[in-house]
């Protein structure tokens, strides 16, 4: 007796079996979630390009011989353009990366949520 | 009813990384739980709101879930520990307070709500309460709500003797 109407008002209590609006709610914070989690990491992708760029600055100063060859017409040029190819890689590949993302992401309407 | 095979497979292709799995594992859920939670918050919206954060915690942790137990307990008992987290908020308390005052005010005007039960769950403590709502009106086994509640069995198997007894016992003998 006493579990038949505990079962009663349970499922008094209960809101409809079949709520898409809560799902969906639960589900939009979820990909918002994950897209905050996603920025975090992009960002610490950059910043730890950026850092890595700003360590790599000394070698910089090892161009000088290469600038001395270069003035005297007696360079490698392969050197150079490897040098030029890393730079642009650690720099700014990351950073078109996550403007991508970012774009294509508010494209698919995942900033919303709650 | 969920059948147990469909929920094993929505759980791993979730663990997989699968959002609609576990948009089914919400849909099958939220109901038993937000009515679980409705009725140890006295607020709806609250309960509501618990019931979000629970089910985006347990997306959080489901690569921790064990796939060899039931999925409903590690749910509910996530649930329950929110409650309890948010119990000792003191704003929350104030809020919940006001709400169960405004919601006992309510239910006084309508006769046809089972006031009687409703009074006698809600002078009820909180564990009591939750194994109560848990073992007589969700069909939980003993063996489940321990493990939702992170409570020994013999203790929870105790507890539920001492919440019949007392909700018998505000009702009256014919519910014995």
């Amino acid at each position: 007796m006493l579990e038949a109407r505990m079962t009663e008002m349970a499922a008094a209590d209960a809101p409809a079996a079949h709520d898409p609006v809560f799902t969906y709610g639960v589900m939009a914070r979820i990909a918002k979630r994950r897209q905050r989690g996603r920025l975090v990491a992009e960002g610490a992708l950059v910043v730890g390009g950026s850092l890595a760029l700003a360590a790599a600055m000394p070698l910089v100063g090892q161009l000088a011989p290469l600038l001395e060859e270069l003035a005297r017409g007696a360079v490698d040029f392969s050197g150079l353009v490897a040098l030029t190819a890393l730079v642009t890689a650690v720099g700014l590949v990351p950073a078109w990366w996550v403007m991508r993302r970012s774009g294509s992401e508010r494209a698919a309407g995942l900033e919303g949520g709650r | 009813m969920i059948q147990p095979l469909a929920e094993t497979a929505w759980v791993q292709r979730a663990r997989a990384g699968s959002d609609s799995d576990f948009a089914r594992l919400v849909a099958a859920h939220q109901a038993p739980l937000r009515a679980f939670l409705r009725r140890l918050c006295g607020s709806a919206a609250e309960a509501d709101d618990l019931a979000q954060e629970t089910f985006l915690l347990a997306w959080r942790h489901i690569a921790r879930f064990d796939e060899s137990r039931a999925f409903r307990p590690w749910l509910f008992g996530i649930g329950w520990r929110k409650f309890r987290e948010g119990r000792r908020s003191w704003f929350r308390l104030i809020r919940r307070e006001s709400a169960v005052a405004a919601r006992e005010e309510a239910d006084a005007s309508d006769p046809d709500l089972q006031m009687d039960l409703a009074a006698a769950i809600g002078a009820l403590g909180a564990n009591e309460k939750a194994v109560a709502l848990l073992c007589l009106a969700h069909g939980f086994s003993h063996a489940e709500a321990a493990e939702a509640l992170d409570m020994p069995l013999g203790t929870l198997k105790s507890t539920v003797a001492r919440a019949r007894e007392r909700l018998t016992a505000a009702l009256g003998e014919g519910y014995a």
